[in-house]
């Protein structure tokens, strides 16, 4: 049993969730789908005092927007990894969803929204967002805003979420014409967290030709970083095509994340590899 | 602020009412309240697997869970498998061909295997494995779990 | 409350006649599954007792400080809690904790443990206080108020620096860090190498490792009305735990009840000698009602073993002929807890030179103190230390001849025609055809095809890598002096309705010996299996045994119980030939039946035969005396506790062993290792349910592969546990490995009664030996040695890079 007391509720509408941060602020803590701020709370890393369940206030399911897709912040990796237009309009986001470890039971758990706003290094959902150049958009009490996911991330486990906000939604743009998707995540083995992923949209025209790229690599800095492609745009994916990312992501590889499963050094050294593979994996 | 809930389940069929402290975790509840201890603890930080349970036909790691936010759900335990006294074909599989050891890890890998034959009724060895891989198990090596699952399969085909 | 008999009692519900045969050598299913398929097994963190509290311990957040002052008081006062107590007062409730295995019995330094440390602290997340509340969660908030006042020491995390001249002394009263030094020597190293054709020197390091049963420890301590104390945990060693508990507490043994319930794994952790044991004890007296408490996960992962540094000479003949070995090593058992832990050191240098006929050894092992966590057994108990390093040794030989590692392997192995061998350090192995092994090995793995394959692969530039180990298991240990013992003991009841129980001095850590017994004994008495229960885990019902550990389980327990059997079979015997007027020797045992050889209409239950004999005693002259019961003990042969001309002693009845073969790829950008197959030759004797042999070695060689390719216990330079949960401790899961290809091989011994060997540790080594010599075989065309384990990614990649080459990162 948590050790700390505190008090539960699960309002049945967002109004009500933002009306009780504001009045608690930092004593509160958001659950979402709990896999991280539960054990934490058990643990006794977090010691709330006011506990508030994004359950019943409505922020699961994906929906057109644009072209795009909006996911809502409890959408499960479950949902996503199933969801036909999230695998057709972005694809990679599927991959990732498919690719969390756990088992199926944190699949069905675990939120997209919880791993944004927790924004550790070592997941996979902020570089898979970051690749797909997604928006997040946040609401409190008094406000709403939307923030580019390449803002949002700001370091090891500190996203732009000011107490009293939640995260209610996040936007992806319409993929380009053309577009494929890739997606590469290295882990240790089964158990271990992510270490370096690589999230990649490529729109590629009628002769197999890059029109546009985008790529992002995750777990090797302490925030997801978009890779400079613009070298390979008017070519096809193919060696050389990889061996230009392969340098890209490694010099900007500038600031790594360390931690017991992987030294800097490490990440550092795979950050080209994950992000050919990502590329590789569109063609 | 320290006042205890109501939470209101249905558990392996039956509707249960308990009076809780917000501060459990479903696994608690599960068995300590509800007196079913076959649903296991090997963590706490949901690894290991060993407290899944169903909940509203979703394989979960009941850990991970606020008892709080289990209200209103149906939820089946390990002890609610076996139909009136008989074990299910997964159960009798896992026993046939020596899916356990000590056992621990056992509730888990029933549920793990039967989210995963719900799903595909004749899963590949690698569908197998990684449909368990979010259970732990020390004993085993996993070789004869997989093989329960595969017999499973196999005898409800 | 539960009562004992209900914890580990479980009937099958099936089989109505004996498997063909006889059930012994059958593929007997677990007898009491439905018990843990239905959820209704109790462990230990299912046992309710009336009015039950909880403890929870304040640990050390310092590798190594003195303890000031320690203020407890608000703590005290805290919502819900019962009791309090510091390391300053523990002295007045017990005294030090008993060493399982003290190092003083070999002429090594030793310490006082208590529960709680009375003036320093050793390691980080040793116990320093203890609260006790109505809910765990009670004492644990209580804990965050107990101010602790400490003065924080330089840690000594490595064992290279805690024997440094000159290094900081840890333990008070200690005159250097070196727990003790065993050497075993047998010719002169120093002259052979001098003559060997070529002598390679290299190191090897074996990082930190933890065992991690899935469930985590827990203990509950009750006194009762009339004074005596009951304990109840998840343990391996009931009757040794009651000698420690009464030692340390100063209760008489006879006041105590020790009671394991099912336990959810052991692999050696759950030997005694941890700090919570007494604890739980003590302060159970001190509030007057049952107190419980059960282990966090971040708890058992302060719990390690293994780490070691081997410095070694090893000297052969062009012709691949092994002539010498010389091997210092180091052993970091960091703390020195009276846990058994420390001990795996001893073996790591006692089991050189393995199967191989090496005729000069010199191997030494120093075992030092530093300020990480304390040792405790872990499945394998240092054999993988040696299993390890030979092999890397074998293969390096292999390597530098440019001869095949299969060929120096049978070129070196003791021949099957020289069993019992007598090794250097004084070991004799009983029996077994380790040539034949290797044989099956090759076909099973088709050596010379996987061969070719990976010649082709590697003009791809992919790194297909074949590893090749023997694994050596010495198993059933007895060590004098000390409650690792080699005999065991069973008692057989059968009731006037015929049905059998089986109480044993053994316990099942979920092995599955339970079904064993039950097994062995149905053959000897004829019943079938499911008139049969077995009750183990309980001081006061079973006889004194030792519990689980080294493999010992069906060597000691099974074969005891196969005494205890045939006397009460005999008594059937006797009472049946009576009743159909035929002699003893006529009658045979089975399905429940006494019968006449070959007059099968001559024929009675075994059960109406029992009731006779209980209901019928003064009314029929001749027939056997009641009650239907024996108690028996089992000594196995091949045990010599006197020293000889050289002072070693041959603390092991059995030797199993088995030969492994493993194939991965490594991806050489990333460094990952990818496990293709598993193919092992197993030998552990005869087989008394081949079933649970397999699931012991699949299991065991699993735990060997993620040992050595995955788990690491790690710390910061402050001796901070890095490894606090499954996210760190990387144990292996169903998608990390392919299926185990198992082949069995059966020499049986000739020292047991039934040709048994030990079984349930060969493999640990074997796995954590044959992934070293796969990657390194899979990366020796990019100039690779792999001289330290584990072979995770970040390792392999970092070898790479030291051998010149960066694995085409570009
Ligand atoms: C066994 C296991 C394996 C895992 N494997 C992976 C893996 O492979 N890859 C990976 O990336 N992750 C992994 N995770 C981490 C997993 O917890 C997250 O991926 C998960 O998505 C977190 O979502 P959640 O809804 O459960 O978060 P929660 O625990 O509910 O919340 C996380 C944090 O975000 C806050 N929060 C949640 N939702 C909102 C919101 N809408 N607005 C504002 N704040 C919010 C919470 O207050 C908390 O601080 C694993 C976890 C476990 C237990
Ligand atoms: S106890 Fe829930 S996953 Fe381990
Ligand atoms: S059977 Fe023991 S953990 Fe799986």
């Amino acid at each position: 049993m948590i050790k700390r007391r505190f008090a539960y509720q699960a309002p049945s509408t967002l109004d009500e969730v933002l009306a009780a941060l504001a009045e608690h602020g930092a004593d509160a803590e958001v659950v979402g789908g709990g896999t991280w701020v539960v054990p934490e709370m058990t643990h006794g890393a977090r010691m709330p005092a006011h506990v508030v369940d994004l359950r019943n206030a409505g922020l699961a399911g994906v929906t057109e927007s644009n072209g795009g897709l909006s996911i809502g912040a409890m959408t499960t990796y479950a949902e996503l990894a199933n969801d036909s237009r999230v695998v057709e309009r972005a694809g990679s986001l599927g991959t990732m969803a498919a690719g969390i470890t756990g088992g199926a039971q944190v699949r069905y758990q675990g939120t997209v929204g919880g791993s944004a706003c927790y924004a550790t290094p070592s997941s996979d959902a902020p570089g898979a967002l970051v690749g797909l150049d997604a928006t997040m958009n946040l609401r409190s009490a008094s406000n709403s805003r939307a923030v580019a996911a390449s803002d949002f991330f700001k370091g090891a486990f500190e996203a732009d979420l000011a107490d009293g906000e939640v995260l209610e939604s996040i936007t992806l743009p319409a993929p380009m014409a053309g577009a494929r998707f890739g997606h590469y995540k290295l882990k240790l083995v089964e158990s271990s967290w992510p270490i370096a992923t690589a999230t990649c949209v490529v729109g590629v025209d009628g002769e197999g030709k890059i029109t546009a790229a985008r790529l992002a690599v995750g777990g090797v800095n302490t925030k997801p970083y978009v890779v400079d492609t613009s070298s390979i745009v008017g070519g096809p994916i193919d060696g050389g095509a990889a061996a230009a990312v392969v340098e890209a992501a490694r010099s900007s590889a500038t600031d790594p994340y360390s931690d017991v499963l992987a030294s800097g050094e490490y990440r550092q050294q795979v950050s080209g590899v994950v992000a050919k593979r990502a590329l590789l994996a569109a063609a | 602020m320290t006042n205890s809930i109501r939470l209101n389940l249905t558990v392996n069929g039956e509707a249960r009412s308990v009076e809780i402290d917000p501060r459990r975790l479903l696994v608690e509840v599960i068995r300590e309240e509800l007196e079913l201890p076959g649903t296991h603890i090997g963590c706490l930080t949901g690894d290991c697997g060993a407290c899944t349970v169903e909940r509203d036909g979703q394989i979960i790691k009941s850990c991970l869970a606020l008892a709080a936010s289990a209200e209103g759900s149906e939820i089946t335990t390990i002890e609610g498998l076996a139909e009136n006294g008989e074990l299910s074909t997964l159960q009798q599989a896992f026993w046939d061909e020596y899916g356990f050891q000590c056992g621990y890890c056992l509730p888990g890998m029933l549920f793990s295997a039967k989210d995963l034959l719900a799903q595909n009724a004749s899963p590949s060895e690698d569908e197998i494995r990684h449909a368990i891989n979010g259970n732990l198990c020390r004993c085993t090596g996993y070789d004869t779990i997989v093989k329960s699952i595969a017999e499973a399969a196999a005898r409800t085909a | 409350m539960l009562a004992s008999t209900e914890l580990q009692e479980g009937r099958a519900i099936a089989a109505t006649e004996a498997p063909a045969g006889g059930y012994v050598g059958a593929r007997e299913t677990k007898h009491n599954g439905d018990l843990f398929l239905t959820g209704r097994a109790a462990y230990f963190n299912d046992i309710v007792l009336p009015k039950m509290s909880h403890a929870a311990v304040l640990r050390s957040p310092h590798a190594h400080a003195r303890i000031k002052s320690i203020d407890a008081s608000a703590a005290e006062a805290s919502a819900g809690v019962l009791a309090t107590l510091t390391g300053a007062q523990i002295k007045e409730h017990t005294g030090p904790i008993p060493f399982f295995i003290d190092p003083a019995v070999f002429g090594g330094k030793t310490r006082d443990n208590f529960p709680l440390a009375v003036d320093k602290v050793l390691m980080t997340g040793q116990p320093v206080a203890a609260v006790v509340a109505e809910t765990a969660a009670d004492a644990e908030a209580a804990l965050d108020l107990i101010k602790v006042d400490y003065d924080v020491l330089e840690p000594i995390l490595e064992a290279d620096d805690a024997l440094k001249d000159g290094a900081p002394i840890i333990n008070d009263g200690w005159d250097d860090n070196v727990v003790i030094t065993l050497p075993f020597v047998e010719g002169d190293a120093e002259a052979a190498l001098a003559e060997a054709d070529h002598v390679i020197e290299d190191t090897f390091e074996m990082h930190r490792l933890s065992t991690q049963p899935i469930e985590p420890r827990g203990n509950m301590a009750v006194w009762e009305k009339d004074g005596s104390l009951t304990f109840y945990g998840s343990i391996q060693n009931p009757h040794p735990l009651r000698l420690h508990l009464s030692q340390a507490l100063g209760v008489s043994e006879s006041a105590i009840r020790v009671i394991a319930p099912f336990v959810g794994g052991g692999l050696g952790l759950k030997m005694h000698g941890h700090p919570e044991e007494a604890l739980v004890c003590v302060l159970a007296k001190i509030v007057g009602r049952p107190v419980k408490w059960l282990e966090d996960r971040r708890e058992t992962l302060l719990i390690g073993g293994i780490e070691q540094t081997h410095r070694f000479k090893v000297g052969f003949n062009n012709d691949g002929q092994i002539v010498a070995i010389h091997n210092r090593i180091v052993a970091n058992v960091g703390m020195l807890g009276s846990a058994p832990g420390w001990g795996m050191a001893f073996l790591s240098a006692l089991g050189f030179p393995s199967g191989y006929k090496v005729p000069v050894t010199d191997v030494s092992v120093q075992v030092v103190s530093t300020n990480k966590g304390i040792w405790n057994a872990t499945r394998g108990y240092g054999k993988q230390g040696t299993n390890v390093v030979i092999e890397r040794m074998v293969d390096l030989v292999a390597r530098h001849l440019g001869m095949d590692r299969i060929e120096v392997r049978r070129k070196n192995m003791i021949e099957k025609d020289e069993f019992p061998y007598a090794t250097n350090s004084g070991l004799n192995i009983d029996s077994g055809d380790y040539h034949a092994a290797l044989d099956k090995l090759e076909e099973l793995l088709d050596y010379e095809g996987l061969k070719r394959e990976q010649a082709k692969l590697r003009e791809e530039g992919r790194y297909l890598g074949i590893g090749i180990t023997f694994e050596l298991t010495p198993e059933s240990a007895d060590i004098p002096g000390t409650i690792v013992g080699g005999f065991d003991s069973a008692q057989v009841k059968m009731d006037p309705s015929g049905n059998v129980t089986i109480l044993s001095g053994v316990t099942t850590p979920g092995s599955g010996n339970d079904t064993g017994l039950a097994q062995i004994v149905a053959d000897e008495v004829g019943v079938t299996i499911d008139r049969i229960s077995v009750i183990q885990g309980d001081t006061d019902t079973c006889p004194y045994g030792f519990g689980n550990y080294s493999g010992r389980s069906i060597v000691s327990g099974g074969n005891s119980a196969v005494l205890a059997a045939r006397d009460i079979g005999e008594k059937i015997r006797g009472g049946a030939a009576l009743l159909l007027e035929a002699g003893d020797e006529d009658i045979e045992l089975i399905d429940n039946l006494a019968r006449v050889a070959g007059a099968p209409d001559r024929a009675i239950p075994i059960a109406a035969v029992a009731e006779t004999i209980y209901t019928l005693n003064f009314a029929i002259p001749g027939i056997p005396e009641p009650p239907l019961e024996s108690t028996r003990v089992y000594k196995p042969d091949n045990i010599r506790h006197t020293p000889d001309e050289k002072g070693r002693i041959q603390p092991y009845p059995t030797y199993s062993y088995a030969m492994h073969g493993v194939v991965v790829e490594v991806d050489p950008e990333t460094g990952a290792v990818d496990i293709k197959r598993i193919g092992i030759v197993h030998d552990c004797g005869t087989m008394i349910n081949p079933l649970f042999i397999e699931g012991q070695m699949a299991g065991a060689m699993v735990m060997g592969l993620g040992n050595g390719m995955s788990e690491e216990l790690k710390y910061d330079e402050k001796g901070t546990p890095l490894s606090t949960r499954f996210k760190a401790y990387l144990m292996p899961r169903a998608g990390d490995v392919p299926a185990v290809e198992l082949v069995h091989q059966i020499t049986p011994s000739p020292f047991t009664l039934l040709g048994t060997k030990g079984a349930g540790e060969a493999g640990v080594g074997g796995g954590m030996s044959v992934i070293a010599n796969a990657v390194d075989d899979a990366l020796a065309p990019l100039g690779v040695t792999i001289r330290e384990l584990p072979v995770s990614p970040p390792n392999v990649l970092k070898a790479i890079d030291e051998a010149g080459s960066n694995g085409g990162r570009g």
